[in-house]
């Protein structure tokens, strides 16, 4: 097929694709096609965000290879779609065979992973000592919150690092409630490591310089308020004020007088200055009139210009603390850094985006990794051991910046290759663009189009598609009507984020003109009412017994908990939700396992106690007076882990009390995550309940049930009926709160600011075009969360809101739908039993009516075979010298001693094995071996040995019999005896042999090597060897069939050089 | 004498076969294969070898003396010059010692970017990757330098590899100056020297489809001297597909059809649902042990089949590869040690003391109460001084007059401990310091608990020996370093388990060859688990080791063909094999099935394709929210008295103010590290009660005396309090403090000078039953009486120091909302004044009148004194409204709540409450999980 490839360049395409158009089908084909061409599938990447999008991709490729492989039409048909009408059924065959192979090689996955696959790739060049982890979630809370509690500890060496950190940290917390300081500031560090991460340098951070290049209209000299104050003051006894004016400025001068630099503005401050700034610019002009004590006053020149001065010198102020606090913090997120990098980042645990900072490492120079600077060779390719010749990326709305930093150097390549084979897809909403609270950055995708056309390369293609396959003519012309309309969004938003969204915008068609589909938009009183409202609707259609997929769309987590809360105990069908869970603290049995550790651990924490009062667990606490459960918890937690011990007590509840099916399944994920938390080995109950309490899964809601879940979660699914009952809300511009981070058109930061008060903000030029851009943002990123909302649904949409009140301004998602949708004049109707307004329809109110379910798959899983497979023996495991186990004192466990006493005691058998038949001049021989070969180590081994062989009774016990005899020296056995497996090893057996050569008596001999105290009497008893012994006489009965009563069992303790007979046992 | 192949039919489990095959001609007698070598993949391997040998020999009614049976790795391992050879902790150290020795710009290649903290940590953890390359490049009887040496110039990353050999002759020449040697390196010696024991006649090595390469160098010398024998476990017919070592031929096996019918695969989800499956196949036989065994591919499903299986089977989980040393409790106990001589913090003095092994031994030293007394003492003393370090919490215990109380002697205890580990060498001071904490106890080889405890104690010690006999162990800086080693040592280690006679056998990969039972349920057959898939290594990529000739993955993909096929043919007449997969990791990572499940004919692989990528069945739908129990609280006796702030409690709900006043619950809080509401007032109050009992200067009319003795005694107390060296909260929170009291001190002189002195600070209810309501003693201290000296008026002050400014009659009454009528509160509750209905939340200042009513009179104004943390709304707030009908009501309401309490009466509870400390405890509805029987109380209110 090279012929072919090299005729048919691949285009590079960049594709615009709006909600249920088929992206993925469109990215799969594509794959498809390269493949057709003659490329290798090891040389095509495709990279997603989520892992269940990743596994989807390869899963859709198979099965359209599969069923093309399979039969001809099915092949037409994807030739067609691949645009290669040539190609049939044997080659796709072919290709699955092929993709099937190569599976190893594939790069379908997910952006997150490739990175962490570099990553690995380069430990040392990323300054990384080992190959990295990936810390999940989990884990990186608790691993965070190590650091966090150790930041405070830091400075504990006093002078001057620890008091600037104080210094640092005062200024950080300034404003703050004082009495939750730590708590605040552990929030804080949650919330901006990230920003620090991505401006490691201070002189961004609350630098006036960099946030006024031309000067700031606050830090003029430093004007004293009060001076001003008095001025005013003058000039207003004389002049006219009512009497509520006059109280109003008295209590102004009074508590102005009494503010200082860095107390907030009391009560009596903040109106009059808060109305002074409202007229900041007729200030500036010298006309203006304040309000104040609820009136206005005509101020003249001079007064304007004191008044001016007044409110410069307290903003000033006010905004100097907020320069001081931004570098306050700074400084702590730079303490907490240095601790965090090592701690954990240093041992290699990397959270994702460690990763990207690594890879992209702002703000320090550090090797590019993907060539090497001698040859120019792609050290990514070598090391990853690929080469991919074919970039796809999906969503690609979601790619961040510094995601793209880090992929454009290998892009670059591609777009560039001078013979135009390799080639870049991309494809993505810019209308679902609802990630950039995690950086995902939508502008990048017409910047880089524009980027790459311009630099000559092979030109990048633009396609839109916006033929949606997955909703009907109802939901697609609702869809229009809403975000089609831009006049009615300009009248409501702000300009830049409509302007925004219609560069994106296409009018929508349906593919399925005739599907059968409704949208209703009704109006509903309170929140009550319309949970309501969406029971009786769904009592109505009784979606699932009609074999169609629901989901309840909601904004929050908390309404979506709420909403189910109130479904299940009200409906008569399947409720899920698409939440997260949290096995620690969102169940009765959780609560209890935590409140169990923590009173063992904790004995003082009445809660804790009393919480086990109330529960089952009261009989067992309430028969404990000495306080052995709480002691047995806290043992077995250090024995066995605290996965064990948490199944051991759900068992305990199960015959206490017992389980419902709901709390024996959360029991199961609670042991799963402590098994996860028990693999750092950490034993700490403290941690425990911290990382328990935060521990959350990931729950995916079966399709079988109603589903609810948040919009965000709803991306990228779709569902034959949707409901959307909570649209309520506020203003879409909204001003977010928290550290502002200016960034330039380029990406790059420009300043770090905590913003001082909006007034405030609204009358500074820079400050104020910084909050329009981000209020732009912040509105066009919730366009495109009700885009997403309103085409998730393929038959029939619900939307459900508070009527508007008509003094409401609020420009919210309701005033938006209804301004766009409304006609006017609402109708009354009737959702199974709830009476309901509707404002707008569009379709076939019955559509449901003719939805029958398909019959059932029977989807029994195979079950296990009756059939019965011949049982196999597996015995017991005997080991003599376990036979009667010994206690062993801590002492001698831990004594250096007992590692050499191995060693001695292996060497002294290894001696005696060489001794055959003893002789008066054994000692000597044994003493040339000596001579021959001892060392500094084994010196004492053969002195022990030569010692025996030199007592004449141990040298007769070694001697050999008057009659035939044979001699087993180190002899290994296997033995099958009474049921059990028995392993051993004789040390010295003689068996002495009658005429035939049978065995007609026998001696066992056994050498210990303990270095027991020679002044105690020798106890074979208490040591345990009898029991050993008793094992070697049985075996040695069995192996020769004498009886075991009859072989003469003898210890030799070598170190006191004492034979001891042991007698059998009865 | 030669290598001879011979082949061991799979119609026979392989242990049997192999017996069969060892015993040879044996017919009776002891079966005495003393002069043989056997060579089996694995250790588990060797037990059922030595196990089969048992059984077969028991056939005839006799006994084995077997064969020497050894690992491939064991044959070059084992040897005479052991002493030389370098253990795994010296290589270690003595590559840290290279690591910290070298010039970075040296080594530009391999150190592009010098790392943040070049620290024994950092040494380690490249010491550890160091050593992992030398061991895979041994493998293939390599080491760096041959990898840099001798390349074409095409060898890309030529230079970094000759770096490396640079980095090894440095590692070598430390190692040979000490007279050691790298054991990767002796390995390599040691197959081309190594010499056969005397006593062995025959070399047998058995069912090893994948031996090392130099293992077989080492076989082919022996086969100079004694006859070796090649057992392959496949039929004879196919000994061309194997080359003369019995590894599966590539170019065969990679392309072999693997027998597979469709119903034996069983696709699932997620590691627990593959867990659940099998012991739900499993559970379908009645002896399961007996019959079938588990293999695990991925070793994620393991920890969810040792859960599975007992609760399906009812039968044990038995993994032979034993349990990481690093998990087990010594280990534990050693870490916390080990980050205390890092950084000595006083939360870890408190993790040590929570160790059983640390409190068992205080409990055994005499002054020592029992660990619960002992915990509670210790908590008590950290939340109150919140000391940061062992220092901190000595000079604080010292300054408590504690040391020689528990908590004192506690903190000596560790001290000594942490002086004794950092006084002299780990090898020498940690036995000593074990024994001293282990003393009189002992370790019971028939428990498995202590068994494992023992056989971890071991392994610390041997290589505490290790660290001793290292010649390189002068490199490490502190005892926490060599602590820190010797656990990343150890938790390379892992302590085998005994078998339970009943267990059902759950197998890695790699022992499945030498496994007998007839079913078999494979799980976890996921591609790049099985064959194990190495990608992106580092310094080895697939395609360097494939020139290397080194294991690569087209190789192990045919040995893993080879052993699919056998696993299922050898189970083909009476038996069955199983395979189980997952779509999902066990972190959501999507997974494949094995390309050894695809190995199909080319017809079938559509069918094959979509059967293997289906759907997992759906999960069941998850059981709603429910309650196995109602939450209960425990009966008890009633108030013996009541203090005047419990009366807002109990208005506000009464079913929370039974939890909190009555039950007392109160949550400890481990991670406390500043002052909390109560006690930052209580600092304030205590500045405020020295000042008003210290009659210098309470009449002071002077702002700046005032300030100078509150600053004096907020130090003293503070410092008092919380040491020397407090933590930066604390820190900020005592200048809170100070700044309010400053804003104070102006505000007290003005209120002398307006002519209010002060006559009493805190001043206590008189105890006993001299004062007392509704039967009950009333408890209360009143911050401050105050008279004035020009009109003679009484006025009683309560200091707030809320962050935000509290207006007396907001604290105590409010008036009814829209939506509420008089009928949902008790009676008592509720009052009226001038036409519009309040009720109480609160009785603090009408109690202070009442019991101070025959010091100062019926009429006497009451008052906050507001320390917010706006300082500009500092000052006295009285309560306007002080009417007698007010008062009376106040009474009429307070009776009504001693009545109730006395009555037992703390249900229903409020529907509203602005704070709520039980929530999570009820999950926010107490209304249906509480059991309310004992809080009904007896009779109506009035
Ligand atoms: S049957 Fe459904 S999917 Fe098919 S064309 Fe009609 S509406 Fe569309």
């Amino acid at each position: 097929m090279n012929d072919r490839q090299a005729n048919e360049t691949v285009p590079n395409e960049m594709i615009l694709a709006s909600a249920g158009s088929g992206k993925t089908y469109r990215l799969t084909s594509r794959y498809i096609r390269l493949m057709a061409l003659g490329a290798d599938p090891e040389r095509i990447i495709a990279l997603t965000f989520t892992r269940k999008a990743a596994g989807e991709f390869l899963d859709e490729i198979l099965g359209k290879l599969a069923r093309a492989a399979r039969d001809e039409n099915a092949a037409a048909d994807l030739a067609e779609a691949i645009g290669m009408p040539n190609v049939g059924r044997d080659e796709f065959l072919a290709f699955l065979s092929r993709l099937v192979e190569r599976m190893p090689q594939l790069e379908l996955g997910t952006l997150d992973g490739f990175f962490f696959r570099i990553v690995r790739g380069f430990p040392f060049e990323l300054g990384l000592s080992a190959p990295p982890e990936i810390l999940d979630e989990n884990s990186m809370r608790s691993e965070k919150r190590r650091v966090f509690r150790r930041v405070f500890r830091q400075a504990g060496q006093g002078g001057r690092a620890r008091r600037e950190f104080v210094e640092a940290f005062k200024q950080a917390t300034w404003g703050v409630q004082e009495k939750r300081l730590a708590a605040r500031l552990d929030e804080f560090i949650e919330r901006y490591h990230e920003v620090f991460l991505a401006v490691p340098d201070g002189e961004f951070w609350g630098n006036p310089r960099r946030i006024w290049p031309e000067g700031s209209v606050w830090l003029v000299d430093d004007t004293d308020p009060r001076e001003s104050l008095e001025t005013l003051d003058r000039a207003f006894s004389c002049k006219e004020l009512t009497d509520a004016q006059r109280r109003t400025w008295e209590r102004f001068v009074c508590e102005v007088g009494d503010w200082r630099p860095g107390s907030p503005w009391s009560d009596g401050m903040k109106r009059p200055l808060g109305n002074a700034l409202r007229i900041w610019s007729d200030l500036e002009t010298g006309r203006a009139k304040w309000t104040i004590g609820g009136k206005k006053l005509e101020l003249s020149g001079d007064e304007c210009l004191r008044l001016k001065r007044l409110v410069q010198a307290l903003c000033g102020a006010e905004v100097e603390k907020k320069l001081q606090v931004t570098r306050g913090l700074y400084e702590i997120l730079r303490g907490y850094e240095a601790l965090y990098a090592d701690l954990v980042r240093g041992g290699g645990r990397l959270t994702f985006s460690d990763i990207l900072v690594l890879l992209s490492a702002p703000g320090s120079e550090r090797p590019r990794l993907t060539q090497d600077a001698a040859d120019g060779r792609l050290m990514v390719n070598y090391r990853l051991d690929g080469r991919y010749d074919h970039w796809l990326l999906d969503e690609f709305q979601d790619t961040s910046y510094v995601q793209w930093r880090a992929l454009s150097d290998l892009i670059d390549e591609v777009v560039q290759d001078p013979e135009g084979r390799r080639s870049f897809f991309y494809v993505g909403d810019v209308k679902q663009a609802i990630f950039a609270w995690r950086e995902g950055d939508a502008r990048l995708f017409r910047e880089i189009h524009r980027h790459y056309n311009a630099s000559g390369g092979k030109p990048i293609q633009e396609r839109r598609m916006s033929e949606s396959w997955r909703s009907g003519p109802a939901v697609i012309d609702t869809v229009n009507r809403v975000f089609g309309n831009h006049q009615v969004m300009r009248d409501l938003f702000p300009a830049g984020a409509v302007e925004r969204w219609s560069e994106g915008w296409d009018r929508h068609r349906a593919r399925h003109q005739d599907r059968n589909d409704y949208v209703a938009f009704c109006e509903l009183e309170g929140e009550d009412g319309r949970y309501r409202a969406v029971l009786e609707l769904l009592r109505e259609i009784r979606p699932l017994e009609r074999g169609l997929s629901c989901a309840i769309l909601v904004q929050r987590n908390r309404k979506a908990a709420e909403l189910i809360q109130f479904l299940r105990r009200h409906g008569d069908f399947p409720v899920a939700a698409e939440a997260d869970m949290r096995p620690g603290i969102d169940n009765p049995l959780g609560g209890l396992l935590l409140a169990l550790f923590k009173w063992a651990a904790y004995p003082s924490d009445r809660f804790a106690r009393e919480h086990l009062m109330m529960t089952p667990l009261r009989d067992v606490l309430a028969g404990d007076r000495s306080g052995d459960v709480g002691r047995d918890v806290l043992e077995s937690v250090h024995r066995d882990g605290f996965a064990a011990v948490s199944e051991s007590w759900i068992a305990r509840m199960e015959t206490l009390g017992g389980l419902d099916a709901f709390n024996r399944e959360r029991g199961a994920f609670f042991v799963a995550a402590a098994r996860s938390f028990d693999r750092h080995g950490r034993r700490s109950v403290a941690e425990f309940v911290e990382f328990m309490s935060e521990y959350t899964v990931r729950e995916s809601a079966p399709e079988n049930a109603v589903r609810v879940m948040t919009v965000h979660k709803s991306k990228g699914l779709g569902f034959d009926v949707v409901l959307l009952p909570d649209l309520e809300g506020t203003r879409l511009d909204g001003a977010s709160r928290g550290l502002k981070v200016d960034r330039a058109p380029d990406r790059r930061v420009r300043w770090v600011l905590d913003p001082p008060a909006r007034e405030i903000r609204e009358c500074d030029p820079v400050l104020a075009r910084h909050d329009a851009e981000v209020a732009a943002d912040v509105c066009y990123e919730r366009f495109c969360q009700l885009y997403v909302a309103l085409t998730r649904a393929k038959r029939a949409m619900y939307l459900i809101a508070e009527p508007r009140k008509p003094s409401s301004k609020s420009k919210n998602f309701v005033r938006w739908l209804s301004d766009a949708l409304g006609e006017g004049n609402t109708t009354p109707d009737h959702w199974g039993e709830a009476a309901v307004n509707l404002v707008y329809s569009r379709g076939n109110a019955d559509w449901y009516r003719a939805c029958q379910a398909p019959p059932a798959e029977s989807v029994t899983a195979p079950q296990p075979e009756s059939r019965r497979f011949a049982e196999r023996v597996r015995f017991r495991r005997g080991m003599p010298s376990r036979a009667r186990p010994r206690t062993i004192p801590a002492a001698s466990l831990f004594s250096p001693e007992s590692r050499r006493g191995l060693d001695f005691g292996t060497r002294v058998h290894e001696i005696f094995a060489r001794v055959g038949w003893s002789s008066p001049g054994t000692a000597d021989e044994v003493a040339s071996w000596r001579d021959a070969e001892s060392t500094n180590e084994t010196e004492e081994a053969w002195e022990d040995v030569l010692a025996c062989l030199r007592d004449p009774a141990i040298l007769d016990a070694l001697a050999k019999p008057q009659e035939p005899a044979e001699l087993w020296r180190e002899r290994s056995f296997e033995v099958i005896l009474d049921g059990e497996w028995v392993t051993g090893t004789f040390d010295r057996v003689v068996l002495r042999l009658g005429r035939s050569g049978e065995a007609v008596g026998a001696e066992i001999l056994d050498y210990k090597t303990d270095r027991g105290d020679p002044d105690i009497p020798l106890d074979p008893e208490a040591s345990g060897y009898t029991g050993q012994l008793d094992v070697y006489r049985r075996v040695l009965a069995y192996m020769t069939g004498l009886p075991a009563r009859e072989i003469r069992c003898r210890l030799l303790f070598t170190q006191r050089r004492e034979l001891v007979d042991l007698p059998a046992e009865r | 004498m030669g290598i001879e192949r011979h082949f061991l039919s799979p119609t026979t489990p392989l242990p049997s076969a192999a017996a069969r095959f060892l015993a040879g001609e044996w017919s009776g007698g002891h079966l005495d294969l003393g002069r043989e070598l056997a060579v089996v993949p694995t250790r588990q391997a060797g037990r059922r070898l030595r196990e089969a040998l048992a059984v077969l020999a028991s056939s005839r009614n006799a006994a084995v003396f077997p064969p020497r049976v050894v690992t491939p790795e064991s044959l070059l391992t084992q040897g005479a010059e052991e002493g030389r050879i370098a253990t795994a902790m010296d290589t270690r150290l003595a590559w840290a010692e290279v690591l910290l020795g070298i010039d970075f710009e040296r080594f530009p290649h391999l150190f592009p970017s010098p790392p943040a903290r070049r620290d024994f940590n950092w040494a380690l953890g490249t010491a550890t990757e160091l050593a992992r390359v030398k061991r895979l490049l041994a493998e293939g009887g390599l080491c760096m330098r041959d990898v840099a040496g001798g390349r074409q110039s095409g060898f890309p990353e030529g230079a970094r590899w000759r770096e490396l050999a640079e980095l090894e002759r440095l590692y070598r020449e430390t190692m040979s100056r000490k007279g050691r040697s790298d054991p990767e390196e002796a390995k390599i010696e040691r197959a081309r020297r190594s010499e056969l024991p005397d006593a062995v006649e025959r070399v047998t090595l058995l069912g090893a489809p994948d031996p090392p390469p130099l293992a077989m160098v080492a076989l082919e010398r022996f086969s100079e001297r004694v006859q070796v024998r090649v057992a392959v476990y496949a039929e004879s017919g196919d000994a061309g597909n194997f080359d003369a070592w019995g590894r599966p031929l590539t170019h065969v096996w990679s392309e072999r059809v693997i027998e597979l019918t469709g119903d034996v695969f069983h696709v699932r989800s997620d590691p627990p649902d593959q867990a659940d499956r099998a012991a739900e196949l499993l559970a379908g036989f009645e002896r399961a042990e007996r019959v079938g065994a588990v293999g695990a591919a991925d070793a994620a499903v393991i920890p969810f089949l040792e859960r599975a299986l007992p609760a399906r089977c009812g039968r044990p989980a038995y993994n032979p590869d034993g349990r990481p040393a690093g998990a087990e409790e010594l280990a534990g106990t050693l870490g916390v040690l080990r980050d205390l001589m890092r950084a000595p913090e006083f939360d870890l003095c408190g993790e040590l003391l929570r160790c059983p092994v640390f409190f068992r031994h205080l409990e055994r030293r005499s002054g020592f109460p029992p660990v619960e007394r002992l915990l509670r003492e210790w908590d008590a003393f950290a939340v109150e001084c919140l000391p940061g370090d062992l220092q901190d919490a000595l000079t604080l215990a010292r300054e408590r007059g504690d040391e020689r109380m528990v908590v004192g002697r506690v903190l000596e205890a560790i001290r000594s401990l942490l002086g004794e580990l950092r006084d002299a060498p780990l090898y020498d001071t940690l036995p000593v310091v074990l024994r001293e904490i282990h003393q009189g106890s002992a370790f019971d080889e028939g428990r498995e608990a202590d068994r494992r405890y023992l056989a971890t104690a071991g392994e610390v010690m041997l290589l505490l020996e290790d660290l001793r006999d290292s010649p390189f162990a002068g490199r490490l800086t502190g005892g926490a370093d060599g602590l820190h080693l010797l656990l990343a040592l150890l938790a390379e280690r892992r302590i085998e388990e005994d078998r339970p006679s009943d267990a059902i056998d759950v197998l890695g990969w790699l022992e499945l060859l030498w496994e007998d039972a007839p079913y078999l349920v494979l799980t976890g057959m996921n591609e790049g688990v099985v064959p194990e898939t190495l990608t992106g290594d580092a310094f080895l990529p697939e395609s360097l080791r494939r020139e290397l000739g080194l294991k690569h993955n087209t190789a192990r993909f045919s040995r893993d063909a080879y052993m699919m096929e056998t696993l299922v043919r050898s189970r083909r007449d009476g038996g069955r094999t199983e395979v189980v997969f997952g779509r999902w990791s066990d972190v959501g990572e999507p997974m494949r099935p094995s390309r050894l499940l695809l190995r199909t004919r080319d017809n079938d692989l559509p069918d094959r394709v979509e059967r293997l990528f289906a759907e997992p069945p759906p999960p069941v739908i998850k059981p709603a929210w429910s309650s196995p129990w109602r939450f209960t609280p425990r009966a008890e006796e009633p108030l013996a008295g009541i203090s005047v702030t419990q009366f807002g409690r109990y208005l506000r709900c009464p079913f929370r103010f039974y939890l909190s006043d009555v039950l007392r619950m109160d949550a400890f809080d481990t991670a406390k590290a500043e002052m909390d509401d109560g006690e930052f007032g209580s600092l304030c109050h205590a500045v405020l009660e020295a000042f008003a009992n210290e009659t210098e200067v309470r009449d002071s009319r002077d702002a700046d005396e005032i300030r100078r003795f509150f600053s004096e005694t907020l130090d003293t107390l503070f410092r008092r309090r919380y040491g020397p060296n407090p933590s930066a909260p604390l820190e900020i929170q005592m200048e809170a403090a100070a700044a309010r009291l400053e804003r104070l001190a102006e505000i007290q002189a003005g209120e002398r000078r307006l002519g209010w002195r002060i006559e009493s600070g805190e001043w206590r209810f008189p105890g006993g039953d001299s004062l007392t309501l509704g039967g009950i003693p009333l408890r209360g201290v009143v911050d401050r009486i105050e008279r004035n000296e020009d009109s003679g008026a009484y006025r009683i002050v309560d200091y707030k120091t809320s962050d935000r400014n509290r207006i007396p009659e907001e604290d105590h009454i409010v008036p009814l909302k829209r939506d509420e009528s008089s009928e949902d509160f008790p009676d008592y509750a509720v009052f009226e004044r001038e036409g519009k209905a309040y009720r109480w939340i609160g009785l603090q200042l009408p109690l202070y009148r009442w019991a101070l009513r025959d010091r100062c009179g019926e009429d006497v104004a009451c008052a906050y004194f507001n320390l917010p943390r706006a300082v500009t709304e500092t000052g006295v707030y009285p309560w306007e409204d002080q009417s007698r009908e007010l008062q009376m009501a106040a009474l009429r309401c307070a009776a009504g709540v001693v009545e109730s309490i006395r009555a037992g009466r703390f249900w229903p509870p409020s529907e509203k409450v602005s704070y709520d400390a039980f929530e999570g405890l009820f999950f926010g509805d107490p209304w249906d999980l509480v059991d309310p029987r004992v809080l009904r109380g007896k009779g109506e209110p009035k």
